[in-house]
C-alpha cells in the first residue's frame, strides 16, 4: 500500500497483523491444601505470553510440570476451581475472552476453540457410539439440522479424518476402536465445526510411531484445508519439527525460548534448548560419547527459584541468573530468549551465545512473580 | 518491582557451578505415607471428636463399673424404677423429701438426692383412691383420685411434686428390678466395644489372610475359596446364632464372638482380595516376584502393606454394624443372657415400662447412638485422610 | 572354533495367554529365537502390543512359556521351579518402565534397594545391609541421605535410579531393561541412558533393551531386533539395521519416527505404514505384517517366512528374501537411503 496512510478499514487491516489468538501475560497459581496457605501454592505458569496467528502451527514444548497443558487449559477455561488464573489479556480475533461467563465459554469451546486431549480413551463417553458423539458436537452448536442431514455429516465428518468404513462406524462403541482410530474420532470432534484454534494437548503421545505419523499426516492434512491455527502442545521435538512452524520452549512455568522452528533447531539461543537437543540420541548415533544429559531435576514450583528456573542445571550459570530474572532479549524477527548471556554486557568468555547482536524487551518479564 | 532494572549491568557476572542450588533440588522432607494419612486425619475435627469420644467411653466402660458401687446383676426391688431426675414432695412432717413412682411405691429421699428407703404401705382405700403408709409411726397418705398421684399434707391437702432433685444414689436411675441404669450401660458399652474388638480382629486376622491368599494365588484356589466365602455370606447371621446357641447348650457372650468370627470377615476378605488382584500385575510386585521373594514375603512386605487403607475403612465401616448385629440379636433376646447387661437386652427390658419409665429405654440407646456415630465418624475420616483423591470430587 | 557361549540364548519362545472371551488363546510371543551375547545390549524394538515385554517378563520367568526354551549361560532354566530359579535369578535382574508403579510406596530407599538381600542374604548382618545399600545408590547417583526418605518424594529420574541401584545390588550378569526411559523426560531420559550405560562399561553387565523409541535403541544397542505381533521379524547389528532395514515393516517403522528436523518435510517423505496392529488373538495367516505390507505377494498370505541370515549375522524374516524359488530382490533402496537421511543426519 501507499504511505499515505490509512483510509478505509479494509486497507488497514492486514497492516500490522495482529495475531488471531493472543495472549499477554499469563499467570496460573495452584492454591494450596488449605485455603490461604500459600506454601503449598503451586505456581504453575508465570507470565506467559505469546501470539497464535491465522493458520499458523505453534509447538509449545516442555517437559511434564512445565506448565504447558496448564496454559492450553486455561485458555479453553478447563482448569479446576483451585486454579487462579490472571492475565493481563488473552484475545481470540480481537475480542477479550477472558472473564467470560461459563456459558460464554462453552459457546466458545467446539465453534471456536477446540481441543483434542492425549488419551482418546478417557475422552470419549465409553457407553455411546462414535457417530452419536459427533453428532453431539453438531448438535449443540448447531440446531437446525435434521436428523438425516446430521447423519450425513458425521459420516462425512468420519471420512475425512480416514476412517474405514465410516457409515459402518457410525454405530460402533469406543472400545471397538483402537487408539489411533479413536484420536481420528476426536480429531473429527474438535473439527466439526470448523474452529479457528485448534488446541492438540500431547495428541499423539500416546500412541505407537506408525500411527502418530498417520495422526501427524492428518493433522497437517486438515490443517492445510481448512486454515485452523494450531497450538500444539507436545514434549517431542521430533514431533514440533514435523507440523510446526514456530516453537515456545516451556521451563517452570515461563517461555524461555520462542522461535521460528528452523532457527530453533540451527541456533538454539537458550542453554535449556541447547540441552533439550543435545539429549536427543538420533543425530549422534554413532558416536559412543555420552549424551549431554541436563543435571538435576526441574525446580519445585511451590517455590520458584526468583531468578532464572535453570539456573541450577545450566552449566553456563552466572551469579545474576540466580537472583534475578532475565528479561527477554529478542534476537531477529519472532526470536526470542529468556537468557543473561544475551546481554549485550555479558562477557564473552565461557560464553555459548557469544558474539549474537540481541536486544533487551522491555515490555516482557517485568513482573516478578513470587 | 522490576528486578532486571535495580541490577547494574557490569554486575553478577561471575560463573557458578552447576546445581550449586543442589541441595534446593533434592526431594523436601516428606512424610511417610502413615504421617500423611494422620496429618489428614487431624485436619478432621468431626473423626478426632469421634476417637476421643471411643476413647473415652472405653475407659468408663472398662473402670467404670467398678467406681460405681453396684454391680450390674444386684437387684434393690424396693427402689426399683427410680428415674435420674427426680420430682420430690416435701411434707412438713420429715426432712426428708419423698418422691413417688410410677407404680406409687413412695421412696423415701435426703435431701441432696440420696435414695433411703421406700415407705413401707400399709393399706389401700380403693374407693377414695387413697394409700397409707406407715413412716416411723406416723401415717402418710397418697391420693391417687387425681394426675398426678400425690402425698397429703397433715391437714390433707396434696402437697405437689414441686422441688425437683438429681438422683444421687443411681446417677441414671434404676430400671424394673432395681438394678443401677449406669453400671448396666457401662457393662454394656463393654460388651459393645468387645464385641467391637472381637469384629476389627476377626477382619483382620481371618480376612486379610484369606483374602490375600485367595486374590495372590488366584486362579482355581481363588475361585474354590470365594465359592465358600459366597456360601457363608448367604446365610442369615441369625441363623448361625441360633444354631450355635443351641450347640453350645447356652448363650451369651461366647455364642455372640464365635458367631461373629465365624461369618464376619467375609466383607474384609472380598476386599483384600480385590485389593491383592490389583496389586498382584503392579510392577513393585513383579519386581520383588523377579528378585525371588516367595508368596508370603510378597503379601506381608508388599501387598498388605499397600491395601491397608481399604482394609481400614473396611473395619471402620464393619465394626459399628457389628455392634449394632450384639445389640439386635440381645435385643430379640438371643444375645446375652440376663443377668448380663448388654445394651441391646437394657433395650428389650425397658419395653416393659417404656410409658412410665422412658429413660430406661432413652439411656441404653443414646448409648448404643453414641458408639456408632462415633465409630463412623472416625471410619469417614480415616477414609478421607487414606485416599484424598475421593475427598476432593465435588 | 566356536563362537562362546551366549550368557542368554531364547529359542522359540512362545507365550499364549487366554483371551477369556473366545477358544483361540492370545498370542503374545510365538517363536521368538535369538542370543544375547556376554557384555553386549540386545535392543527390542515394536509398538506397543508386539510382545516385547511378554518376552522379557518370560524370560525372568515371570510368565510360564508356553513353548521354547530358555538357556542362561547354558543352563536350560524353562522348566525349574522357583525354588530351583534362586541361584539364577540372582545373575538376571530387570529394571521396569514405570518408576512410580515400580517402587512400593510404603517403603523407604533403604528397604526397597535391600530387599533382594533379604530375599537371598538373609543371614547378612545390618551393618553390612546397609553399606551395600549406600554402595548401589552411590553407583546410580544417590547418596546415603537418600537412605530413609520414601519412593514418592523422589522425582521419576531418581525413582528410576532407585530401581537400578535395586537391580544391581546382587551385582546380576544380565539386566532386562523393560522400557526403563519411556516414562520419563527427554532431558532425564538422557540421565538415565549415560547412567546405564556407564554402568555396564564398570560392572560388565549385559543389557537386554526394550523401547519403543527406535533412536533410543540405535543409541544403546549393539544388535536389534524388531518384534511384530509377537514375532521377531528382523535381527542385526545396530548400524547395520538403521542404514539397512530389510523388513518393510522395519523400513516403515523408521519412516514413522518424526526426525528433529524440521527440513525433513512430512508430506516429503515416503508414506508410512499404514491401519493398525491386528488383534494378536487372530493373527494373519503366512506373514503377520502382511495386512499392512506395501510389498505383500500372495506367497506371504501361505506361509510363515522364517528367520533367516542374509549375510553378516543380519536375520530377517520375509519372502522377498531368499525364499523357495524367489530371487533375493531388493526391494525399495529410495526407501531404505531415505531413512539414512533421517535418522543418521546431523539436524544440527
Amino acid at each position: 500500500m501507499t504511505a499515505t496512510g490509512p483510509t478505509t478499514p479494509l486497507e488497514r487491516a492486514p497492516v500490522a497483523e495482529a495475531p488471531l489468538l493472543s495472549v499477554n501475560d499469563l499467570h496460573v497459581t495452584f492454591r494450596g491444601r488449605s485455603g490461604q496457605d500459600s506454601r503449598n501454592s503451586v505456581y504453575a505458569v508465570r507470565g506467559v505470553s505469546f501470539g497464535l496467528g491465522r493458520g499458523d502451527t505453534v509447538g509449545l514444548v516442555g517437559e511434564s510440570g512445565s506448565g504447558k497443558s496448564v496454559t492450553a487449559l486455561s485458555l479453553v477455561g478447563l482448569l479446576p476451581d483451585t486454579a487462579d488464573v490472571t492475565a493481563r489479556a488473552i484475545t481470540l480475533a480481537d475480542e477479550p475472552i477472558t472473564g467470560l461467563s461459563p456459558k460464554a465459554m462453552r459457546a466458545l469451546r467446539g465453534r471456536r476453540l477446540a481441543m483434542v486431549f492425549q488419551d482418546p480413551m478417557t475422552s470419549l463417553n465409553p457407553l455411546m457410539p462414535i457417530g452419536r458423539q459427533v453428532a453431539e458436537m453438531l448438535t449443540t452448536h448447531e440446531r437446525g439440522l435434521s436428523r438425516a442431514e446430521r447423519r450425513q455429516r458425521v459420516i462425512d465428518l468420519l471420512a475425512d479424518v480416514r476412517i474405514p468404513e465410516p457409515d459402518k462406524r457410525y454405530k460402533s462403541f469406543p472400545h471397538e476402536f483402537s487408539g489411533g482410530m479413536r484420536q481420528r474420532v476426536m480429531i473429527a470432534m474438535a473439527m466439526a465445526l470448523r474452529p479457528e484454534v485448534l488446541i492438540a494437548d500431547e495428541p499423539t503421545t500416546a500412541l505407537d510411531v506408525t500411527i502418530q505419523d498417520q495422526i501427524l499426516r492428518l493433522m497437517r492434512r486438515l490443517q492445510r484445508e481448512s486454515g485452523t491455527s494450531i497450538l500444539l502442545i507436545t514434549h517431542d521435538l521430533g514431533v514440533v519439527a514435523s507440523l510446526c512452524s514456530r516453537v515456545l520452549v516451556m521451563y517452570a512455568g515461563l517461555i524461555l525460548e520462542e522461535a521460528p522452528v528452523d532457527q530453533l533447531f540451527a541456533r538454539p539461543l537458550h542453554p535449556y534448548t541447547l540441552g533439550l537437543l543435545g539429549s536427543l540420541p538420533s543425530a549422534r548415533a554413532d558416536t559412543d560419547e555420552p549424551l549431554q544429559s541436563i543435571p538435576g531435576q526441574p525446580p519445585d514450583m511451590t517455590n520458584p527459584p526468583p531468578g532464572c528456573p535453570f539456573v541450577d542445571r545450566c552449566q553456563h550459570a552466572r551469579a545474576r541468573c540466580q537472583t534475578h530474572r532475565p528479561p527477554y532479549y529478542s534476537v531477529g524477527a519472532g526470536h526470542r530468549s529468556l537468557c543473561w548471556l544475551l546481554d549485550p554486557a555479558a562477557p564473552a568468555d565461557g560464553n555459548p551465545f557469544a558474539g549474537v547482536t540481541a536486544t533487551a524487551l522491555a515490555e516482557t518479564a517485568e513482573k516478578v512473580s513470587p | 518491582m522490576n528486578a532486571t532494572q535495580s541490577l547494574p549491568p557490569d554486575v553478577g557476572w561471575e560463573p557458578i557451578p552447576t546445581g550449586a542450588h543442589a541441595a534446593a533440588v533434592a526431594p523436601r522432607p516428606g512424610r511417610s505415607f502413615w504421617q500423611d494419612v494422620w496429618y489428614r486425619f487431624r485436619q478432621k475435627k468431626l473423626a478426632l471428636g469421634g476417637g476421643a469420644c471411643l476413647l473415652l467411653i472405653a475407659v468408663l466402660a472398662i473402670a467404670g463399673p467398678s467406681l460405681t458401687g453396684y454391680s450390674y446383676s444386684a437387684q434393690q426391688s424396693s427402689l426399683a424404677n427410680v428415674p435420674p431426675w427426680l420430682a420430690l414432695a416435701k411434707l412438713p412432717q420429715s426432712d426428708d423429701l419423698f418422691y413417688i413412682n410410677p407404680h406409687l411405691k413412695v421412696i423415701e429421699v435426703t435431701p441432696d438426692g440420696r435414695l433411703v428407703r421406700q415407705v413401707t404401705q400399709t393399706g389401700d382405700d380403693m374407693v377414695n383412691k387413697r394409700m397409707s403408709f406407715d413412716l416411723d409411726g406416723a401415717t402418710l397418705y397418697l391420693d391417687y383420685s387425681a394426675q398426678p398421684p400425690a402425698l397429703l399434707d397433715p391437714d390433707g391437702q396434696r402437697v405437689p411434686a414441686t422441688s425437683h432433685h438429681w438422683n444421687t444414689s443411681y446417677l441414671l436411675g434404676t430400671d424394673a428390678l432395681g438394678r443401677d441404669i449406669l453400671t448396666r450401660t457401662l457393662y454394656g458399652c463393654r460388651i459393645s466395644l468387645a464385641v467391637a474388638v472381637v469384629a476389627a480382629l476377626v477382619n483382620m486376622v481371618i480376612g486379610i489372610v484369606y483374602g490375600g491368599v485367595s486374590g495372590y494365588a488366584g486362579g482355581m484356589i481363588d475361585v474354590s475359596l470365594m465359592r465358600v466365602v459366597d456360601i457363608i455370606s448367604t446365610i442369615p447371621l441369625t441363623l448361625y446364632v441360633i444354631l450355635i446357641k443351641v450347640v453350645l447348650g447356652s448363650g451369651g457372650f461366647l455364642s455372640i464372638v464365635i458367631a461373629l468370627s465365624s461369618v464376619y470377615w467375609v466383607d474384609m476378605a472380598r476386599v483384600v482380595r480385590g485389593q491383592a488382584l490389583s496389586l498382584k500385575g503392579q510392577e513393585f510386585v513383579l519386581a520383588a516376584r523377579t528378585i525371588g521373594a516367595g508368596p508370603g514375603a510378597i503379601l506381608k512386605r508388599h501387598i498388605v502393606p499397600n491395601a491397608m487403607g481399604p482394609i481400614l475403612v473396611t473395619a471402620t465401616m464393619l465394626i459399628p454394624s457389628a455392634i449394632f448385629i450384639e445389640a439386635f440379636l440381645s435385643f430379640i433376646g438371643i444375645g446375652i443372657a440376663p443377668p448380663m447387661a448388654s445394651l441391646g437386652t437394657m433395650c428389650n427390658d425397658a419395653l416393659t415400662t417404656l410409658r412410665a419409665s422412658p429413660y430406661q429405654l432413652l439411656i441404653p440407646a443414646a448409648a448404643i447412638c453414641v458408639i456408632m456415630f462415633a465409630f463412623n465418624f472416625v471410619g469417614d475420616g480415616l477414609r478421607d485422610a487414606l485416599d484424598p483423591k475421593l475427598r476432593q470430587r465435588p | 572354533m566356536t563362537a562362546p557361549m551366549p550368557l542368554l540364548a531364547v529359542e522359540a519362545l512362545t507365550k499364549h495367554f487366554p483371551s477369556g472371551t473366545r477358544d483361540k488363546p492370545v498370542r503374545a510371543l510365538d517363536g521368538v529365537t535369538f542370543t544375547v551375547r556376554r557384555g553386549e545390549t540386545f535392543g527390542l524394538v515394536g509398538e506397543s502390543g508386539c510382545g516385547k515385554s511378554t518376552c522379557a517378563r518370560t524370560i525372568i520367568r515371570l510368565y510360564q512359556p508356553t513353548d521354547g526354551r530358555i538357556r542362561l549361560d547354558g543352563t536350560d532354566i524353562t522348566s525349574l521351579s522357583q525354588r530351583q530359579l534362586r541361584p539364577f535369578r540372582r545373575r538376571m535382574q530387570m529394571i521396569f518402565q514405570d518408576p512410580y508403579a515400580s517402587l512400593n510406596a510404603r517403603m523407604t530407599v533403604r528397604d526397597i534397594v535391600a530387599e533382594p538381600l533379604a530375599v537371598h542374604e538373609s543371614a547378612l548382618p545390618k551393618a553390612e545391609v546397609t553399606e551395600r545399600v549406600e554402595l548401589a545408590l552411590s553407583q546410580v547417583g544417590l547418596s546415603r541421605e537418600h537412605l530413609l526418605r520414601y519412593a514418592h518424594e523422589f522425582s521419576g529420574g531418581q525413582r528410576q535410579r532407585i530401581g537400578i541401584a535395586r537391580a544391581l545390588i546382587l551385582h546380576p550378569e544380565l539386566i532386562l531393561c523393560d522400557e526403563p526411559i519411556s516414562a520419563l523426560d527427554v532431558s532425564i531420559q538422557a540421565q538415565i541412558v549415560n547412567l546405564l550405560r556407564q554402568l555396564q562399561e564398570d560392572l560388565d553387565l549385559t543389557y537386554v533393551f526394550i523401547a519403543h523409541d527406535l533412536s533410543m535403541v540405535r543409541y544403546m544397542a549393539d544388535r536389534v531386533g524388531v518384534m511384530y505381533l509377537g514375532q521377531l521379524v528382523e535381527v542385526a547389528d545396530a548400524p547395520a539395521l538403521y542404514s539397512h532395514p530389510l523388513h518393510p515393516y522395519t523400513q516403515g517403522l523408521l519412516a514413522s519416527v518424526p526426525v528433529p528436523d524440521p527440513a525433513a518435510d512430512l508430506v516429503a517423505r515416503p508414506p508410512a505404514i499404514e491401519g493398525d496392529v491386528p488383534s494378536p488373538i487372530d493373527p494373519p495367516s503366512g506373514c503377520r505384517f502382511r495386512t499392512r505390507c506395501p510389498l505383500a505377494r500372495p506367497i506371504c498370505g501361505e506361509a510363515s517366512p522364517a528367520l533367516t541370515d542374509t549375510g553378516d549375522g543380519h536375520e530377517v524374516a520375509c519372502h522377498l528374501y531368499g525364499g523357495p524359488g524367489q530371487s533375493p530382490d531388493h526391494p525399495s533402496t529410495t526407501t531404505t537411503s531415505d531413512h539414512q537421511n533421517h535418522l543418521g543426519g546431523n539436524p544440527t
